[in-house]
């Protein structure tokens, strides 16, 4: 019996004997199980270091600073760079696929779960049937499948699939328009842009006050909008175009200009945008139906119209509940990333492993590789985490 | 059903005498099934009636079809001199000019008391923000808690809720006001107080249907109990004729169901 005993309330007389009192059991689990794990990481660790040893590996971080003595697809990375800034790449290229695919994925996603909910039977079935095969087909076979089956049978650079003159796609990769600044004026430009901004908001504000004021439709958002491009467009004139599209130019036996994604980046993004996105329509979809119904008859019977119940009613109650689990799968398809080793693109893991492949110790790079996807996911979570939190303020 | 004394009360608007509720013959399916059979009813200007019936009989389908939150399959229903049809403007102009009142209360989670009560007024009747605010403040007094504007619906016990939600619906200044079980979800001692605050509306001259099994405040406000069985009306009268001495057997075997269970 424990010291703890003494000072509770319970009757002495009526303690059951140790082995059926709750509170001993309790702390007796918590210790049995703090035990386990102190002698499980123990055992662990000492046999690593004894095996390290017998093997003759080494057990610090200095080889980082060591040539890589291979380039990564589809970047400008020399061999002779060290292992440290490959690592970084690989980092980068985590984050090249996860935040677009992010953005995306909500994107269409939302699309989709609102879809589900139409009265339109044929949006209805068709949103419903995006979501049953998408979710139901694992991640790396989506991945496989457009690798192998759909970028690699793209033809050749000469014959390249053109999106009028915007995009290129052939077997060496996706080609995009890109963004080029021309490096005088582009500051200042970027400068007009701040300020139309402020104006942007400054009319905002107004409209606001006057709504407040009178009850006349404010239309804030697209007044706003307007007044934003008409600045910027004027600007840019302006300033002699300062800001242009690059588009993807073939150019003999390569293409010039514009935005390249390798095959193995375009699979990734597409298989993870396709896999998440299904998740985050059912997501978009549970939340709005889980905003009772009672809210949307009170809202008619005020009667307010349909956009205005979904703008000031629903959406604000459906939000709240579904930003928890979407965060979720945004981590989730951070962290499926790393099913690019399969095709070869060069992510972390990929990059650690071809490390390990070269010599370098397994042990180090491997905590390295897990090390950056936490963190990038643990990055990701305090985004979520503070939007969430700022819900629920709002709520209570 | 075929009682025939019943349609000349029914049809009988109290209240000024003018009409302001006029149901012909409504009916309504939920797919095979008949929870209507055939309404026929007449609410007078500033009237206040009572509908009461056991449960099942179709009291809340009807006073949700009068809002058109149920879409009746058929008769007529005009409200205030407009019929309600397909057409949005109509199915809109009704739900301005009648409020709901729902067992559940229904306040939006969300948003401050205050919020709940000028959303509306803002957005469809397009008023002033410091008019709404203060119309609401105005309300929120005539139903006695304007010390809980600020605070969040699950902050306030379920009596002030379903006070703001009177308050709430009385900001859109309609003309008739529709309550469905106003206090079935209340503790009784909180039942009062809803109580009151709608005895003070009927006196106010609302135009009122009420579902409720409040016989106390049937007897007090009401200028006319509409009895209800199995989708049709049964019997209609002042309460104290319908109470005391009801002409139906049905009517009868109810009252006695509840004299027994006082709720
Ligand atoms: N959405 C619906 N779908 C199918 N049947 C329904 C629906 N709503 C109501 N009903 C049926 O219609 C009948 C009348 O329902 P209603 O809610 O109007 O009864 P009520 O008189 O208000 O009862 P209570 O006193 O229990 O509230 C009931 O038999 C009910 O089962
Ligand atoms: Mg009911």
């Amino acid at each position: 019996m424990s010291a703890s005993t003494e000072t509770s309330p319970s009757d002495r007389a009526h303690r059951p004997p140790f082995w059926r009192d709750v509170r001993i059991i309790r702390i007796a689990l918590q210790v049995g199980f703090l035990v386990a794990v102190g002698a499980l990481l123990f055992w662990l660790f000492d046999n690593l270091t004894v095996n390290l040893r017998v093997l003759g590996i080494r057990r610090d971080f200095g080889f980082l600073d060591q040539p890589t003595g291979v380039p990564i697809l589809g970047s400008d990375f020399r061999a002779q760079s060290p292992i440290r800034d490959a690592l970084l790449v690989g980092l980068y290229n985590i984050l090249r696929v996860a935040v677009p695919g992010i953005l995306t994925a909500l994107v269409i996603g939302t699309l989709v779960g609102v879809g589900r909910l139409s009265t339109n039977w044929l949006v209805r079935r068709a949103a419903g049937i995006y979501v049953e095969v998408l979710r139901n087909v694992p991640p790396l076979v989506m991945l496989i499948f457009f690798y192998i089956a759909v970028l690699q049978q793209l033809p050749a650079q000469a014959d390249s699939i053109t999106a009028g003159p915007f995009a290129l796609l052939n077997v060496r990769g996706v080609y995009l328009p890109s963004i080029q600044l021309s490096a005088g004026p582009a500051p200042v430009f970027f400068g007009v842009l701040g300020l139309a901004l402020v104006a942007a908001i400054v009319l905002g504000v107004l409209r606001t006050r006057r709504f407040d004021a009178t009850g006349q439709p404010h239309r804030r958002v697209p007044l706003g909008v307007l007044l934003f491009l008409g600045i910027a467009t004027l600007g840019w004139l302006a300033l002699g175009r300062p800001l242009g599209l690059q588009l993807p130019v073939i150019e003999g036996r390569g293409v010039d200009g514009g935005y390249r994604m390798i095959p193995e980046q375009a699979a990734v993004f597409i298989a993870l945008v396709l896999y998440t996105s299904s998740f985050i329509a059912e997501i978009v979809r549970g939340s709005i139906q889980a905003v009772a119904k009672g809210q949307t008859e009170a809202s008619n019977a005020l009667g307010l119209s349909g956009l205005q119940r979904l703008r000031f009613v629903v959406l604000p109650q459906a939000l709240r509940i579904a930003t928890p689990s979407a965060g979720n799968e945004f981590l989730n398809l951070t962290k499926n990333v790393s099913l690019g080793v399969f095709v070869a693109y060069p992510e972390l893991l990929r990059i650690g492993r071809q490390a390990v492949g070269n010599g370098f110790p397994a042990p180090q790079l491997l905590f390295i590789v897990s090390a950056g996807y936490l963190a990038l996911s643990l990055g990701i979570s305090l985004f979520t985490n503070l939007a969430n939190r700022r819900l629920q303020l709002s709520e209570r | 059903m075929t009682e025939s004394t019943l349609t000349g009360k029914s049809m009988d608007a109290g209240g000024t005498g003018e009409t302001m509720i006029e149901l012909t013959g409504v009916e309504k399916w939920f797919g095979d099934f008949q929870a209507l059979k055939g309404i026929d009813l007449v609410v007078g200007k500033k009237e206040t009636v009572v509908v009461c019936g056991p449960s099942g009989s179709g009291k809340s389908t009807l006073i949700r079809c009068i809002n058109r939150l149920e879409v009746h399959n058929r008769g007529r229903i005009v409200v205030d001199g407009t019929e309600l049809s397909d057409d949005v403007r109509d199915i809109q102009a009704i739900r301005r000019e009648t409020g709901m009142v729902f067992q559940s209360f229904n306040l939006f989670p969300h948003l401050t008391i205050l919020e709940n009560i000028t959303l509306a007024p803002r957005q469809v009747r397009r008023k002033p923000k410091k008019e709404a605010e203060q119309t609401a403040m105005d309300l929120l007094t005539r139903v006695k808690i304007p010390d809980q504007a600020n605070k969040f619906p699950g902050q306030l016990s379920g009596g002030q809720q379903q006070r703001a939600a009177i308050a709430r619906a009385l900001a859109m200044e309609p003309k008739v006001m529709l309550f469905d079980e106003p206090t079935s979800a209340l503790d009784p001692e909180m039942i009062k107080e809803v109580l009151d605050t709608m005895e003070q509306l009927a006196d106010s001259g609302m135009t009122m249907v009420c579902v409720t099994h409040e016989m106390g405040f049937a007897r007090a406000v009401a200028d006319r109990v509409v009895f209800m069985a199995d989708g049709a009306i049964v019997e209609v009268n002042d309460p104290e004729t319908l109470f005391t001495s009801p002409q139906e057997q049905r009517t009868q075997l109810f009252l006695s169901q509840i004299l027994v269970h006082p709720s």
